[in-house]
């Protein structure tokens, strides 16, 4: 029996779980010698019917050969501890996965000397998470920085979306297995995650999304990444998980200030309060990263600006803005303004006051989050 | 003996004209009744007979045969209960024969020989009198419902017994006089008005532009927002109805039994809010005998769907037909009907089942709910309409400001002023508002400055648009530079136009990868 189908089986066997499976694996050093262990050998970890559905599963090899080719059918594979596309960096964190089925492209870029950040946050967030989102993960993966996320909706999928947008290398972890399209709406993120980058998950192919699965998943987004990204957080996000996992495992926590009466934010205002470092642009995450004199740049007001310009041609063109258009923008933020506002404080009339957002909207200049609110884009 | 008078029968909206035809004759009793009728002018003979009989009037023991022609239309209803009774009497010999060939004769009879009400009059009469016809004799209840048609002699009466007296010439038995004139005013409500809204200064202008070219209008907004009260208020803003247009609309509610004031046609745009339960029939008519259904009852005027998510699928998507062809057509094995259908759609939809997106802190839905909650709505139907607007609950400050709205009469005079220029410019098409053009009239009709052309074009590749959405966007800028007094379409209008038309669904445009 080859060493893939051996790993295949060893991590299909009904009731026995991860703690187990490192258990034996500790025990045993070596996956051949876990293929040919006796009862008494596992005596002390497994429970007797533990051991007598182990031994039996052994009977029935050619399911797992049928199970491989299943999984080539639809372009999965998979690595395990001692394969040469195993993240290197999960061999330091608690409880590796013993498994991890992929889809995508992992073997030039996951051990490569790439930088990782995950980037996550509320699955409910503001525009302002996700406009930041979108933004820091744009900034830095076009910085060459790989973006590691939970395919979830909100900020993870913004964070995805961003890297795509600026070309980068992304991965989705999974709490559920890699069959299931979790949330529905990512469906299309998802087949274009899996041509860019990849999806991982330890679960097996089919397994639904059970609640508490998730955090366990996050475990491996900030132990695959060097820093984790906290864009917003209520109070009680899983986000906070990941954090947590993130500090444990030695790994750097940023985040995203808020506002301080926003409930969206109070995850992370926390975080920032405890010691996480405060990032207001790419460049603070670059800047810890490399330490390079460049990326310093700690004057928050500035960065604020340069979010509002960043696009050097856009610069330009403000200052080119009809006075009218001026003052349009000044009433927008990142906070979505309802179209009736700004006709109210511009007070020059509905049919003008749509012509000049429509103008500032084709120009690039602001955008429609929502049909009928209005943004300032960055 | 043989005898022949008129009666009517409402076809779809109009009336047609039945000849009841009787013979008395020497053979065997009997009472036959033929001409493809329906069980409850079957009926007809009982009560006629017992009328008759308490009236006064002594049914001899003759074979009496009476016929309703065309023999070939099913005929329903009480109406020619008053009709076949003056016809036996008179074949009977008791009245003298005199000249019935202009008269018409509806009314059911009780059987105490009095004369009841039926629905539908005013298109009886109506087409009537476009066929010659110069007198009535209706029920009192219908008389001044009859006597809307102008030149038209109507005789009320109260009983058999008076009806009879009528045509004998004895005691001319107070023959309906005619007080009111057609273009006596029909009562107004007054108690809603645009002022009564706060703030909300797109959505009226929105309300304003689909008045303006009756253009179909969506209202997108969270729960207590000002979405039904908004639309109650259209009517209140839309042009007066012509005179055409005042008799259409009458005839169709006195079909239906629901004129409010039968002493005058309908004046005010019918204003039709159904809920979100009615069935298929009831929206856009059927039965045995076809009645209009709400489509029909909002000719002219505006059909209100609120919650529009939650209709039946089915029953918003037979309405795509009538949007499009401004009429609907019901076949029955029997004949096809056409019931008038040019009716303003203005629907109203939470954004998402708890109804509080956009605002994130509140919406308790996933994003997939918000999507399929949204794709509820078809989206043939939402290419049928041209303004969509998203509605925010307003402020406190607002809802309790001193500033009052602009009232109804001005918006309405600026309104009407478009419509005037609408009117002048369709003169010869025989349509009155810009939503009306045919794709076929677009290049007619509608000119665009040389640059805003190009400007249509980078839009169309731009935003994927299909050719009848371009059309919709044409006939909207039309509409707003109707409004601006301008003969061309400018920029300025057409960004407007793209701004209310753009796709009515507000969530999960996610799209940019």
């Amino acid at each position: 029996m080859t060493e893939d189908i051996m790993w295949l089986w060893f991590n299909n066997i009904d009731g026995i779980g991860l703690t187990s499976r490192l258990r034996i694996m500790s025990k045993l050093k070596n996956i051949d010698r876990v293929h040919e262990a006796n009862k008494e050998q596992l005596q002390d970890i497994l429970k007797n019917n533990q051991i007598n559905t182990f031994m039996n599963s052994k009977k029935d090899i050619n399911k797992y050969i049928e199970l491989k080719e299943k999984l080539m059918e639809r372009n999965v594979w998979f690595v395990y501890p001692g394969h040469k596309d195993y993240p290197i960096k999960l061999y330091d964190i608690y409880e590796p996965p013993t498994l991890l089925y992929v889809k995508g492209n992992i073997n030039n870029s996951i051990n490569s000397q790439n930088v990782n950040i995950a980037i996550v946050g509320s699955r409910k967030p503001s525009v302002y998470g996700s406009e930041m989102a979108m933004k820091f993960a744009k900034d830095l993966a076009g910085h060459g920085i790989n973006i590691i996320s939970g395919l979830a909706s909100g900020i993870d999928s913004k964070a995805h979306c961003g890297s795509l947008l600026a070309g980068g290398y992304t991965i989705g972890i999974l709490g559920c297995g890699i069959n299931l399209t979790y949330p529905r709406e990512n469906a299309e993120l998802y087949a274009k995650i899996s041509k860019n980058g990849a999806i991982l998950s330890e679960y097996g192919l089919d397994v639904g999304p059970v609640p508490g699965y998730f955090p366990m998943r996050n475990r491996l987004i900030s132990g695959l990444s060097d820093g984790v990204l906290v864009v917003e957080a209520k109070k009680k996000s899983g986000s906070l998980i990941t954090a947590d996992y993130a500090l444990e495992q030695g790994k750097q926590v940023y985040a995203i200030p808020g506002k301080l009466l926003d409930s969206n934010s109070e995850g992370t205002n926390n975080l920032i309060k405890e010691g996480a470092y405060l990032v207001t642009s790419y460049k603070d995450i670059m800047f810890d990263l490399t330490k390079q004199e460049e990326y310093k740049d700690s004057d928050i007001c500035s960065e604020q600006n340069s979010i509002r310009a960043s696009d050097e041609k856009k610069r330009v063109n403000k200052n080119f803005l009809a006075p009218i258009e001026k003052m349009v923008y000044s009433c927008l933020s990142l906070e979505p303004t309802y179209i009736d506002d700004i006709i109210q404080t511009i007070g020059i009339g509905v049919t003008k006051t749509i012509s000049v957002l429509y103008t500032m909207e084709e120009k690039g200049f602001i955008k429609q989050p929502v049909k009928g609110y209005y943004i300032i884009s960055i | 003996m043989f005898n022949k008078v008129y009666s009517s029968a409402v076809l779809g909206v109009d009336g047609t004209i039945i000849s009841v035809e009787s013979d008395v004759n020497d053979g065997l009793p009997m009472f036959t009744m033929v001409g493809y009728l329906s069980s409850s002018v079957k009926e007809a003979g009982e009560r006629v007979r017992t009328a008759l009989k308490n009236s006064g009037f002594h049914m001899p023991p003759k074979r009496i045969t009476i016929n309703l022609s065309p023999a070939n239309m099913r005929k329903d209803g009480s109406g020619f209960d008053l009709a076949i009774a003056i016809s036996i009497i008179m074949s009977m010999g008791i009245l003298p024969v005199i000249d019935m060939e202009k008269t018409i004769i509806i009314g059911e009879l009780s059987l105490d020989g009095t004369v009841k009400g039926v629905k539908g009059v005013l298109p009886m009469v109506y087409h009537a009198f476009n066929n010659g016809f110069t007198r009535c004799i209706v029920s009192v209840e219908n008389a001044e419902e009859a006597s809307l048609v102008e030149g038209l002699e109507v005789v009320g009466v109260d009983s058999l017994g008076e009806s009879i007296d009528y045509i004998q010439g004895i005691a001319v038995s107070n023959p309906y006089k005619k007080e009111s004139d057609i273009n006596k005013q029909c009562k107004i409500k007054k108690d809603v008005d645009f002022a009564d809204i706060k703030g909300q200064d797109m959505l009226k202008r929105g309300m304003e532009i689909a008045a303006a070219g009756f253009h179909n209008v969506l209202m997108t907004g969270a729960a207590g927002a000002g979405k039904s009260m908004l639309a109650k208020r259209l009517p209140t803003i839309m042009p007066e109805l012509s005179f055409e247009e005042r008799v259409e609309v009458t005839k169709i509610y006195s079909i239906c039994g629901l004129l409010e004031d039968t002493t005058a046609l309908m004046k005010n745009r019918p204003f039709r809010s159904p809920h979100h339960t009615i069935s298929n029939y009831a929206l856009v008519g059927g039965g045995i005998n076809p009645k209009p259904g709400e489509v029909s009852l909002a000719h002219n005027g505006v059909l209100f769907l609120d919650e529009l998510p939650e209709f039946n699928k089915n029953v918003l998507e037979v309405m795509r037909q009538p949007l499009e062809d401004r009429k609907i057509t019901i076949s029955r094995v029997s004949a096809s009907y056409v019931f008038p259908a040019d009716f303003m759609l203005v629907a109203a939809m939470n954004p998402c089942p708890c109804g509080n997106f956009p605002d994130m802190k509140k919406c308790i839905c996933t994003p997939n709910q918000i999507r399929r909650y949204q794709g509820k709505i078809s989206g043939p139907l939402l290419d049928r309409i041209d303004i969509n607007m998203e509605v925010k609950p307003i402020k406190y400050n607002e809802l309790f400001g001193e500033n009052k709205g602009e009232n109804s009469k001005s918006i309405r005079n600026r309104v009407e002023e478009a419509t005037l220029i609408q009117k002048r410019r369709y003169k010869d098409e025989g349509i009155c508002f810009n939503s009306q053009l045919e794709s076929g009239l677009i290049k007619k009709y509608i000119k665009l400055e040389p640059t805003v052309e190009q400007y249509l074009e980078e839009t169309f590749v731009k935003k994927g648009l299909s050719a009848r959405g371009i059309f919709r966007i044409l006939k909207l800028a039309r509409t707003i530079a109707d409004l601006d007094g301008k003969e061309d379409i400018q920029y300025i209008h057409l960004q407007e136009a793209v701004f209310y038309r753009n796709s009515g669904r507000i969530a999960g445009e996610e799209g940019e990868i």
